[in-house]
């Protein structure tokens, strides 16, 4: 197979949402001596495909987390060949998780997904997370974002646990704190100082997509919504 | 005597037993392995104990067969909730079919259908509603998640202080967030009997919250409702047989759990699913995939023998008062209850669990009333074979109106909505062209303009507040 046809089969098998031929195919190409930086800016066009493709209805949740997927097996196998020097773009480090008291993953889990289909760099902490492990992690990342997902007006209480901890710590200028979460509405958001409100998963991408083009520094100066 | 609901005399057989068996017998392979995750240090020392393999590090529970079997055989089958009203007792098991409310985040405005935030005044009318309908046998969770501006860790307690005040039905109440401490107390405090209830958290995992409410339910001596929640294609199976498996083994776990803790524990097993929305990721509520996996999950548990609730048909994806939530939950309903729920979740949601309102909780009376109608089936006699009569009225120009037998037997025979319309038509374009949303909203200013019924005294009053003020306390911190 020429590199032409490699880097095909790369973009296809994300396409086609199959991980195991996705790790093949990323293997095959470095084994053919493709160039890592080369084969992973194909496999970032076909994710933002199966991005738009779920915005405008084409495909269907189990294709875009399989895809997504697909995705992470072979960006795993192409970063470890990346010569010294190269680095993969990613637009920000999103730590996101589920507050203390609350299970509830299926929104935080597409959240994240539709993030690292649109080139973020996830750190998934799981459920029920008390704030200050939330605030380690993203810490210790340095991420950019800190994204909090609740679904119970009981849980609510925890994001601004989060976002108060952050100014007693002093940290509060390092992230992007954003929310959001069946019950969360902007109106919460904005009275809790959240940086941003997003209402769904693709809203999430455009949300944390705006507060990196803003020219603001966390805290804003007004809660960024995203419907 | 207890209320009498429906009865359903011969259940509906989804599936031949051998696949009955099938589906036994992958409860029983999961609940080997991978077994159930119990998020609790005291559960693993505990099903230790009984006889389950533990590992500590990973917190899977493994369930040998014959300790499912005996905690099956050990569950009672039919048992009794008192009401405060002891006309309003539930006999719950066996052949009977009661109906109870879902719940809502919010109300909506009637008029232009958004969601808000009720008032305590419109959450006793809610109360007030479900009290006065026929077919609403008791109550259950919520109905709102709070009021005006009560503080949200105490909707449940301050919930419940109302029901106990407005309602003399028996309620099967919510535990979360330790509310419990404070609704046993208040039980306690008014003599009455009140039932909790838990939820598993799919895929196959008992939280260390729902482990401590159960704790408290058994302690207590009231009634324990396990609630499972598996979403098809998300925390459970895409397919109904996969899901209905996630589900029973989580609820075998916690009849092992319960069973061990105090042998006949009551217990009622609620389930929950709903195929998962690909697009949204939110509960497809109202797709015909939730009556599948309830018919299919009533048939396997009514060999268990412990009685059953159906939570789906009291939740939809309309979102208004409207044709589709008359069609969702008429369908569900009758799915449910012809497969032999003992209970079911009918009345009051209208959108899915996000907003509810009793004028909606009067439209679904008259389903309830339908379907119960429906199953209770016909009598056959002599008397209502009417070979007799037949023989004697003979052919044209003979009739049926003029007989006693009609008069005697027509009431019996049929099932008239209190909200459908039955005008003529002329009667009905004179009427102003009212619609069932139309009437339901008059029986709804008609219930409320009745007298308020209170029942608690003004000393029982007191006992409410000051416990409620305790959990104020108790939630300090979270308020
Ligand atoms: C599925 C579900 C469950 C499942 C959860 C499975 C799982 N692994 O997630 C199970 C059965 C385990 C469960 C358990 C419980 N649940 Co529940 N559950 C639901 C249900 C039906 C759907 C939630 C859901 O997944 N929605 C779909 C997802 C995709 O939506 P979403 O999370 O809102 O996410 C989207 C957006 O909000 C946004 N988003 C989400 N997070 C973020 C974050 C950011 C930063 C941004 C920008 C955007 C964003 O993007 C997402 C994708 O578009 C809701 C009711 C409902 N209709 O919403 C109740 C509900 C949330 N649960 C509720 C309750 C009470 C419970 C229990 C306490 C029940 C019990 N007594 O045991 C337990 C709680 C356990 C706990 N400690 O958390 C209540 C909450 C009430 C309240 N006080 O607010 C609800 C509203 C149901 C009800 N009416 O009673 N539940």
């Amino acid at each position: 197979m020429d590199k032409q046809e490699l880097l095909t089969q790369l973009y296809d098998s994300i396409l086609d949402t199959e991980p195991e031929a996705a790790a093949a195919a990323a293997q095959a190409a470095i084994d053919a001596g493709v160039d890592a930086m080369e084969a992973i800016e194909v496999a970032s066009e076909a994710i933002a495909e199966i991005g738009d493709m779920f915005e405008a209805g084409e495909i269907f949740l189990p294709s875009l987390m399989l895809a997504g997927e697909a995705m992470k097996q072979s960006m795993a196998i192409l970063s470890r060949h990346l010569h010294s020097g190269q680095a993969t773009q990613t637009k920000a480090k999103v730590v996101i998780g589920a507050v203390s008291g609350d299970i509830h993953d299926i929104g935080k889990n597409l959240v994240a997904t539709m993030l690292s289909v649109h080139g973020y760099d996830v750190i998934d902490v799981g459920v029920n997370v008390p704030p200050m492990e939330v605030i380690d992690v993203a810490l210790r990342e340095k991420a950019r974002f800190i994204a909090l997902s609740a679904l119970m007006t009981t849980s609510m209480p925890y994001q601004q646990d989060v976002l108060n901890l952050l100014t007693e710590t002093g940290a509060r200028n390092r992230f992007f704190v954003i929310v959001g979460g069946g019950p969360v509405t902007s109106d919460y958001a904005r009275r809790i100082g959240a940086d941003g409100w997003g209402n769904s998963a693709v809203s999430a991408v455009r949300l944390c997509d705006r507060l990196l083009q803003s020219q603001e520094t966390p805290p804003v100066s007004a809660t960024f919504v995203q419907e | 005597m207890p209320r009498q609901g429906f009865r359903n005399r011969t259940p509906w057989q989804m599936l031949p037993e051998a696949q009955i068996d099938a589906l036994h017998e992958g409860a029983l392979r999961v609940l080997a392995e991978p077994g159930i995750l119990f998020e609790d240090a005291w559960a693993l020392a505990f099903l230790a104990q009984q006889g389950c393999t533990v590992d500590e590090a990973s917190g899977r529970v493994r369930f040998p067969r014959q300790l499912v079997a005996a905690c099956l055989a050990e569950a009672p089958k039919q048992f009794t909730l008192a009401a405060p009203n002891r006309a309003n007792d539930l006999h719950l098991g066996g052949d009977r079919l009661y109906f109870t409310h879902s719940s809502g985040m919010q109300s909506i405005d009637l008029d232009t259908l958004e969601p808000r935030r009720p008032t305590r005044q419109e959450y006793i009318d809610c109360i007030r509603v479900l009290q006065a309908l026929p077919h609403l046998d008791h109550l259950g969770c919520y109905p709102y998640f709070g009021f005006d501006d009560l503080p949200d860790v105490l909707a449940v307690p301050a919930g419940v202080a109302l029901h106990m005040q407005y309602s003399d039905k028996h309620q099967i109440t919510a535990c979360s967030n330790d509310a419990e401490l404070f609704t046993f107390q208040m039980a306690q405090a008014l003599g009455q009997e009140i039932a909790g209830t838990i939820g598993s958290s799919p895929p196959l995992t008992w939280s260390s919250a729902a482990v401590a409410s159960a704790r408290r339910i058994v302690e207590a001596g009231y009634a324990l409702t396990t609630v499972d929640g598996s979403m098809m294609g998300g925390t459970g199976p895409a397919t109904v047989p996969g899901s209905v498996i996630v589900s029973t083994a989580e609820h075998l776990a916690m009849v092992v759990l319960a069973q061990c803790l105090r042998p006949g524990q009551r217990m009622l097993i609620g389930h929950f699913s709903a195929p998962l929305n690909m697009r949204s990721g939110s509960p497809a509520f109202g797709q015909i995939g939730s009556s599948l996996n309830n018919a299919m999950f009533n048939q396997l548990w009514r060999r268990y023998g412990l009685p059953l609730s159906n939570g789906s048909p009291g939740y939809v994806n309309a979102k208004g008062i409207e044709f589709q939530a008359g069609y969702e939950k008429g369908m569900a309903a009758i799915a449910a209850a012809l497969s032999g729920v003992n209970s079911m979740l009918l009345h009051l949601g209208v959108a899915n669990e996000l907003t509810a309102h009793p004028v909606q909780a009067i439209l679904d009376d008259d389903i309830a009333g339908m379907v119960g109608r429906f199953i209770s089936g016909e009598e056959m006699s002599e008397e209502t074979l009417a070979v007799a009569l037949i023989q004697a009225v003979g052919p044209i120009p003979g009739h049926y109106l003029n007989q006693a037998h009609t008069r005697k037997w027509w009431r019996k025979e049929q099932f008239t909505g209190a909200t459908a319309d039955t005008q003529t038509y002329a009667e009905w374009q004179e009427g102003g062209k009212k619609t069932a949303f139309d009437h339901a909203r008059a029986r709804f200013a008609s219930i409320l303009a009745a007298p308020e019924q209170r029942f608690t005294t003004p000393t029982q009053d007191a006992e409410l507040e000051r416990i409620l003020q305790e959990a104020r306390r108790y939630f300090e911190k979270r308020i």
